[in-house]
């Protein structure tokens, strides 16, 4: 289990092996490092979090570092680095008793170091700062703190040297497993990956991640991918990603460079391919064929790994190889692990499970498919289905649990229905003959770890605990996206069935279209669907920085239509300005000009701005400055129709905050005088007129149906060609 | 040179669409007196080599389709020019539909009475200008086993009289356009193609099938640009992920429109009156259509592809009652997981689903991609379309490096070997320098004294005059060379008359010109200017002449 690359260790340290010897021998006498996060700022495995760091949670009774540091061992690491956030020291001490402890003879590694960041709050800030100390000075393996892997790494890390000593630009090779064509137990549930790879060298050259939840149904390639990179590339949406990746120091300084990526995949990944221009950095993606890998990310993964463990996959991290110091597991018929001292009574039926240590299982007892720790009471007559205990749990007499998790010193009394997904955290006791809905999740704690009143009505008068209410997204609503797939993964069962989820639409064959792509679903769509990527790809820019832009912009072109007449070039000059020292997207621009001017035609409206009828308001706001609708179709709009029908979406937003029962007739006001200055153009306003954003709610649809009137009358302009394409 | 008898018939018939078709600007002004069919490759009329792959394929059966107008000529060209009629028997038919005209699209031929009167079994489409040294065998055999389903393979009739639809799926070619003889500005395909089941017992080795993949998606690399620009990128479709979860894109690949079809594709042709091509509008769609849910029913396939075929009773159509089947499962499954989801642990939906996911579009029948690329484009495995003035120099050149029968004595991994590199010796005169191993000179070319001949090919009937050197040129049919031309990358049409001591570079010469003596160009194409161009009854009466001085010819 120990390393090859542990020999060398205190000889040549470096980013370039010295030239000592030959070529090879060189290599070998690279130290390799690795960096551990054990905290990956997420909050998908509450409750148990709250007491526990995720790392020392047991999967397969064995602590989830231990995976981690085993897998690191087999692979010749000999210095790591981990960083472990919340609950340090517990890991702290863990370790030190592990033996991973340096003090240990049997450690294989020569530093193990923990790395302590204050007030790091994602794994960038953790990221940065490792570049800031200059803890890793050659190849490092990146790797979390949840990873359980069996994988080789021999080759890919040759291979990965290789490039590096080809180009100083090829900074990392991320280890990725085929999945296979179909469903796979560790492929996550609700975040796809898609990787774009080149068939030939194996550059990554696009990542980006699909949820049921995205409204927008294409991932987008970069033009440069087809036109440039590569003649012959694969998509791939098979891979399991364990997030293993093999980095040169560089990937640190990028990570310091880019100052907002919080992720390692789908901010780091994504964006250094996407800014391969500007950064000339190249990431690589080796695929291998056998190994297993994957990260326990959330509960569904602990449910889908540990699954795995039972059936053998990540031989030799299954119990019974006792891989871990004090095993003493033995292999029965039917993939049953029992570990010595465990005892199960002659008549109970038990299969493909694990059983630990010091547990007692009762009479007629039926147990499949689960994991049982140390010291636990199974009491008779218990049926058992896909559940988690973890140690020193106690089932009273003819319960019955399924697919659920049970921490450490839970009880659930006699007679009780424990049904699926539902978790006790450390320590629940539920009462005798209690049933539980499916889901439920149990703590005595509530998420600011302080004990929580006891619901003996749910639980029982023997309850010590109560429902576990996650308040994450009521206190950070700011972060709460509709379209944040992770918090589909946040209960131990997935499902999406009760979700209302958009279909995309079916490519049409029409006759004015020849091209028949793929992406124009009469053209419109396709236009509707790229700018609702752009959307959701500036989205990240937008709630960074893009808030002050937005207020500064607003105010700089409110005040330059409150001036009174003249040229409106030095407005624009200075909107320019802001733009270029934001940095700000074109999204954010036209965000900005269409809040502006639809606030403006609003003000006009009150009696301060002398009360305007809305049709002149409009008109007054729009055109009192000479160039001031050039100014909003070269700079605010500044493209075809899925821009314009961005424009009159954030027009209407902006009139819908508004509180004036005139505001829909100030849209419609708006749009026509726009549509006569030919800045609008009548495929934009049909555009919005069908998209579906225009009516996301009550109040827009209110808005929006103002302006049915303006939109009957360019329908009926246009009739004789939308008839003609409607056909098919 | 291999014929026929060496394989086994097929049961298929062939179409071969020679024309509509004007790509060459310069050697088809006229296309219905000199149709692109007929202009030489190497020597060898441009429609003889997909008539030879049919034969090499073991199709018998072979149709070739003109516009009426063209049709003499073809004809014409069938029944005298020395490779052609060389061929085996059956003789190929000219069928020339009367509504084919020049500017029809290739699925709109499909749809004509007398195509599809004509189409009674699978059939295979082949473009004129097609060069093809990979055995169709091969590819047929490949068709044959990636698409018919074991039942359908014990047929009785299997290999008797073709006079059913067998087979479901269809199969596409596409090669790699920049593995050998890179062209600037050749036109390419965008493909995306996804794997089949790796099949259960490891292929043969010389076999294809490891290249045989899902076809997905395809268009033409210029539309799939326009789209590029217009959405800022290359949009993919989740749907397509989904479905496919493991997708392989090609952008410099092109379709060598070799496809194998099986009958009902005339049907989905028929039903979808809009589609215009066959590689942009058939193969794109029925690419989508087998993935993207909905697109099937809404381009017809499964009202053609599952019900009873009206002549067939139902023990005959395996396929169909395969997809009925496939269609009941699916239904169970779908009402099962609907009322059961909540009953499931994750696992057990998740296994549902799987299933689920791969069971629902198998009806629509595949349409396969022989990709022809990387290891498997080795020597002797030329694909390759010969539509442009470039590639039919580069092409001709090309096949005029293969060593002759002669020289390796009857063998040749290429089917395309000349059985002679200088098809007349007595024809060239002493003290002349032709390049054997990359040059080819047809028969009865007469070659004078200082006359030197490098990386060229010389067409039959020509007359290379004293001290004229030329290098890297193709020489059409009957073109007259004048003493101390010079010569360099250049084409010269049939019967065309190049005046004593001119140089032209990179130049194409029209059919039938004459090019005055010392004319020095580069980079040009030369050809009659409107109205003074020459008629056929007036080249007669000079080409009667021409043995003396072909002075009085037209000029430039």
């Amino acid at each position: 289990m120990s390393s090859k690359g542990k020999s060398g260790a205190s000889s040549a340290k470096g980013r370039k092996p010295r030239a000592g010897g030959g070529g090879g021998e060189s290599k070998s006498e690279d130290v390799l490092q690795a960096v551990v996060l054990a905290d990956s700022f997420q909050d998908r495995y509450r409750p148990f979090s709250i007491e526990k760091p995720r790392c020392l949670l047991p999967l397969a009774n064995t602590p989830l570092i231990e995976y981690t540091f085993e897998f690191l061992a087999m692979n010749g690491v000999s210095e790591v680095y981990i960083y472990c956030g919340a609950h340090t020291e517990q890991v702290e001490d863990y370790v030190s008793r592990s033996r991973w402890s340096t003090a240990s003879r049997s450690c294989p590694f020569s530093v193990v170091q923990f790395v302590r960041v204050s007030d790091a709050r994602s794994i960038g800030d953790v990221l940065r700062d490792m570049d800031k100390r200059s803890l890793v000075d050659g190849d490092f393996l990146l790797v979390h703190g949840d990873v359980v892997s069996n994988l080789v790494l021999d080759k890919v890390l040759a291979a990965h040297r290789k490039r590096r000593e080809e180009s100083a630009a090829n900074i990392m090779t991320m280890v990725l497993r085929s999945g296979g064509p179909g469903s796979h137990g560790t492929k996550t549930n609700a975040i796809t990956p898609v990787f774009t790879i080149d068939s030939r060298n194996k550059r990554c050259l696009h990542y980006e991640e699909i949820t049921p939840l995205q409204s927008d149904h294409y991932l987008t390639l970069d033009p440069a991918i087809t036109d440039e990179l590569s003649t012959d590339f694969e998509v791939r949406a098979d891979l399991i990603d364990a997030q293993v990746d093999i980095c040169t120091p560089d990937v640190l300084a990028l990570w310091s460079e880019s100052f907002d990526y919080d992720l390692p995949r789908r901010n780091f990944l994504h964006g250094v391919l996407k800014d391969w221009e500007l950064n000339g950095k190249m990431i690589y993606a080796e695929v291998l064929e056998e190994g297993y890998a994957a990260r326990a990310s959330n509960l569904q993964m602990y449910d889908s790994v540990s699954s795995d463990v039972i059936d053998g996959w990540t031989a030799p991290f299954v119990p019974h190889k006792n891989t871990s110091s004090h095993g003493s597991y033995t292999l029965y018929d039917g993939a049953l692990s029992m570990e010595d001292g465990a005892f199960s009574a002659p008549d109970a039926v038990v299969t493909r499970s694990i059983v630990a240590r010091g547990t007692t299982i009762g009479k007629g007892c039926r147990i499949n498919n689960c994991i049982i720790g140390k010291d636990c009471q199974i009491g008779d007559n218990v049926v058992l289905e896909d559940c988690y205990l973890w140690n020193d749990v106690t089932i009273g007499a003819n319960s019955v649990v399924k697919q659920s998790i049970l921490a450490d010193t839970s009880m659930v009394g006699k007679n009780c229905s424990v049904t699926e997904g539902c978790l006790f955290s450390f320590g629940v006791q539920i009462s005798d003959d209690i049933t539980l809905s499916k889901g439920t999740v149990l703590s005595t704690i509530n998420a600011s770890s302080e004990p929580v009143a006891k619901d003996t009505q749910l639980l029982g008068p023997n309850a010590n605990a109560a429902r576990f209410v996650d308040v994450c997204y009521e206190t950070e609503d700011e972060d709460y996206d509709d379209e944040d797939p992770s918090r589909l993964q946040k209960s131990l069962l997935y499902n999406i069935a009760d979700l209302n989820l958009s279909q995309s639409s079916i490519s049409t064959l029409s006759s004015e279209i020849d091209d028949d792509s793929d992406s124009d679903a009469g053209g419109f769509a396709a236009d509707a669907a790229s700018s609702r990527s752009r959307l959701s790809s500036f989205a990240s820019d937008d709630s960074n920085r893009g808030g002050a832009f937005h207020s500064d912009a607003v105010h700089g072109i409110l005040d330059a239509l409150r001036g009174g007449s003249g040229d409106f070039d030095a407005a624009k000059l200075e909107f320019m300005g802001l733009r270029l020292a934001n940095d700000a997207s074109d999204l954010m621009m036209r965000k900005a000009v269409a809040t502006a001017f639809a606030r403006r035609a609003a003000e006009l409206l009150t009696p301060e701005y002398g009360s305007l009828e809305p049709s002149k308001a409009a008109e007054k706001a729009l055109k009192t400055r000479k160039g001031a609708t050039k100014f909003i179709e070269e700079v605010g709009i500044g493209g075809e129709e899925a821009e314009q029908v961005e424009y009159i979406l954030f027009t209407q937003r902006t009139l819908f905050h508004v509180k004036d029962p005139r505001a829909g007739t100030i849209l419609a006001a708006l749009l026509q005088q726009l549509y006569a200055e030919d800045v609008l153009e009548e495929e934009g306003i049909l555009g919005w007129w069908a998209d579906e954003r225009a009516e996301e709610s009550e109040g827009l649809k209110g808005l929006k149906e103002k302006c049915r009137v303006l939109v009957e009358w360019l329908e009926n302009a246009d009739e004789e060609e939308s008839s003609e394409e409607e056909e098919d | 040179m291999p014929h026929a008898e060496k394989y086994p018939p097929t049961g298929l018939q062939a179409l071969i669409l020679c024309g509509p078709g004007s790509s060459f600007p310069t050697f088809t002004s006229s296309p219905d007196e000199n149709p692109k069919a007929l202009l030489p490759i190497a020597n060898r009329p441009m429609v003889w080599y997909p008539i030879d792959f049919c034969y090499r394929t073991g199709i018998n059966r072979i149709t070739l389709i003109c516009p009426p107008s063209a049709s003499e000529a073809i004809k014409t060209g069938l029944n005298t020019d020395i490779y052609l009629t060389s061929l085996p028997l059956p003789r190929p038919d000219v069928l020339a539909p009367k509504d084919l005209d020049h500017n029809m699209g290739t699925a709109e031929i499909l749809r004509l009475p007398e195509v599809k009167e004509l189409v009674d079994s699978d059939f295979v489409i082949l473009p004129c200008d097609l060069v093809c040294e990979v055995a169709g065998s091969q590819l047929l055999q490949a068709w044959q086993v990636k698409s018919g389903s074991l039942l359908s393979s014990l047929e009785v009739d299997h290999l008797t009289n073709g006079k059913r639809s067998r087979y479901s799926s269809g199969m596409g070619v596409w090669y790699d356009t920049k593995a050998n003889t890179p062209i600037k500005k050749e036109e390419t395909d965008f493909i995306a193609t996804t794997s089949l089941d790796k099949p259960t017992m490891a292929p043969a080795k010389e076999s294809i099938i490891p290249g045989i993949s899902k076809l997905v998606y395809s268009t033409p690399t210029d539309t799939l640009k326009d789209v590029i620009e217009e959405s800022s990128g290359l949009p993919i479709r989740h749907g397509l992920l989904k479905a496919h979860p493991r997708v392989r894109m090609l952008t410099k690949h092109r379709d060598a429109h070799i496809y194998i079809f099986p009958r009902w594709v005339l049907e989905f042709v028929e039903r979808n009156e809009r589609m215009e091509s066959i590689s942009e509008d058939v193969v794109g769609w029925w690419a989508k259509a087998s993935w993207q849910r909905g697109l099937a029913e809404k381009l017809h396939v499964k009202a053609i592809c599952q019900p009873q075929k009206p002549n067939a009773d139902s023990q005959d159509s395996p396929t169909s009652e395969n997809s009925q089947g496939a269609r009941d499962l699916e239904q169970a499954l779908w009402s099962r997981t609907s009322t059961m989801t909540m009953g499931l642990t994750s696992q057990q939906l998740r296994r549902v689903l799987s299933h689920n996911e791969s069971q629902p579009e198998s009806e629509v029948p595949n349409i396969l991609a022989y990709v022809h690329s990387g290891p498997s484009q080795k020597e002797g495995s030329l694909i390759r379309r010969v539509d442009t003035a470039q590639l039919l120099l580069a092409i001709s050149l090309q096949l005029a490096k293969l060593p002759s029968l002669e020289e390796t004595g009857g063998e040749s991994i290429s089917p395309y070997a000349h059985a002679r590199k200088v098809a007349y010796p007595e024809g060239v005169k002493s003290r002349t320098t032709i390049t054997k191993q990359d040059s080819l000179v047809g028969e009865n070319v007469t070659i004078e004294e200082k006359v030197a001949i490098k990386e060229s090919v010389v067409g039959t009937g020509c007359q290379i005059n004293e001290g004229a050197k030329i290098s890297g040129c193709l020489l059409m049919d009957g073109v007259v060379v004048g003493k101390n031309c010079k010569l360099t990358k250049c084409i010269l049409g049939k019967r065309c008359v190049i005046g004593d001591g001119s140089i032209l570079t990179d130049c194409e010469v029209q059919e039938n010109l004459l090019v005055e003596p010392k004319t020095e160009d580069k980079d040009n194409r030369l050809m009659s200017s409107e109205g003074l161009e020459a008629t056929e009854a007036e080249m007669d009466e000079v080409l009667q002449d021409q043995d003396g001085e072909a002075d009085d010819a037209v000029m430039k």
